[in-house]
């Protein structure tokens, strides 16, 4: 699960290139860290394709710190 | 050969503000500068028509060029915003407005940001198998007629504006006219519902069109230099549709462009449909220094479409 942490902290510093994340952002919601509707999309399509998962409209909602997100693409990972 | 010999545009004065809608949408000024990239987005007036916004840049290209109606043989409108009802067909009314020839095919097509691609392969095709040796192609999707100002996602993007092409026959006189070619189209239409018009009301699911265009257009572009020989360094301008200053950034990193090879100017306009190319190509294809420039329009469909202008 680090491994899957450290990609998904990447993936989001390189989105969003003027954040400066730290331990303590990780379980606040993405909005509140400076994350835009726009960012998220880029993350989300970043995500897919880096982790090869898709991420159905449906469950996005559930995606919304960084811990959440962590937590997901590691269950996708898990199921394949 | 068909090529380019003008183009000219119309957009309305008004231009309505987002940096007003802040607090109504909960956004500040930089996502809307910045992120999406249109401080205010052109709007139509109540009573004019998609017919009518032709007709301006119809006379905007008269002042430009030596283009005369007896002359032209096609007369095209690109819309999926038309006049009234569609019937009669917004190509034939901007025919009667401007008392063009009887004998002046006319025509619409409907498609929206692919649709200027589209539009010039249709019409150089066109001209050509018909031995025509002057037409116009029209855009003009006026999309105020069909957006809810309370719609967060299009209400901040969309602008009104129209534009007119005169296509002729490559002369001996025009050695520096933009010739197109090398035309790559695509569709996909099971994913169509991502931007739709019902009930005279346009939805657009935001992460769904980012995604499409984000994948699609890298791929096409990669395409269209492979079956032309050529490479991104052969390229002088790549021009994409301007669907928002996002989608042209994100287009601009997936694909390691230098900033100074992708224009925009949608910041005083939002996203014109499919008048935002030749919007942007009347401010760039007067300079003598281009060669050979992209263009790739992308969008409602879902449709994308791409190819070369070259001198």
């Amino acid at each position: 699960m680090a491994d899957i942490r450290n990609e998904v902290i990447d993936i989001i510093n390189k989105v969003c290139d003027t954040l400066q994340l730290e331990p303590e952002h990780y379980s606040m919601p993405l909005r509140d860290v400076g994350v835009d509707s726009l960012d998220l999309s880029s993350i989300l399509l970043e995500l897919e394709e880096h982790f090869n998962i898709g991420i159905p409209e449906d469950d996005v909602e559930k995606l919304a710190t960084i811990d959440r997100i962590v937590e997901y693409v590691t269950v996708q990972k898990g199921r394949e | 050969m068909i090529v380019l010999q003008g183009i000219a545009s119309y957009v309305p004065e008004n231009c309505q503000s987002n940096l007003e809608k802040q607090e109504l949408f909960g956004v500040d000024e930089n996502f809307l500068i910045n992120k999406v990239g249109v401080e205010c987005r052109a709007l139509k007036a109540k009573d004019e028509e998609t017919s009518d916004m032709c007709v301006k840049a119809y006379r905007a290209l008269e002042k430009k060029t030596r283009a005369s109606l007896e002359d032209i043989e096609c007369l095209i409108v690109c819309t999926q915003n038309p006049d009234g009802g569609g019937i009669p067909h917004t190509s034939a009314v901007v025919h009667g407005k401007l008392d063009a020839p009887q004998s002046c095919a006319s025509f619409d097509i409907s498609l929206g940001c692919s649709g200027y691609v589209y539009g010039l392969s249709i019409a150089a095709s066109f001209m050509l198998a018909n031995g025509m040796k002057k037409g116009l192609l029209f855009t003009a999707d006026p999309y105020s007629k069909i957006i809810d100002p309370a719609d967060k996602n299009t209400v901040l993007l969309f602008g009104d504006a129209a534009s007119v092409t005169l296509l002729g026959e490559a002369t001996e006189e025009s050695p520096m006219a933009w010739k197109p070619k090398g035309f790559r189209f695509a569709s996909r239409g099971k994913d169509g519902q991502a931007l739709h018009n019902t009930n005279g009301e346009l939805f657009m699911n935001g992460r769904a069109i980012f995604n499409f265009a984000a994948t699609v257009v890298p791929a096409q572009v990669e395409e269209l230099l492979v079956s032309q020989g050529l490479t991104q360094a052969d390229i002088d301008l790549f021009v994409f549709h301007q669907g928002s200053k996002y989608i042209i950034d994100t287009l601009r990193k997936r694909m390691h462009l230098p900033p100074e090879k992708v224009p925009s100017n949608l910041l005083r306009l939002g996203n014109t449909v499919s008048s935002s190319l030749p919007i942007l190509l009347e401010e760039i294809l007067e300079k003598r220094e281009l060669r050979r420039i992209l263009l790739s329009g992308f969008g409602v469909g879902l449709s994308w479409a791409s190819c070369l202008l070259e001198r």
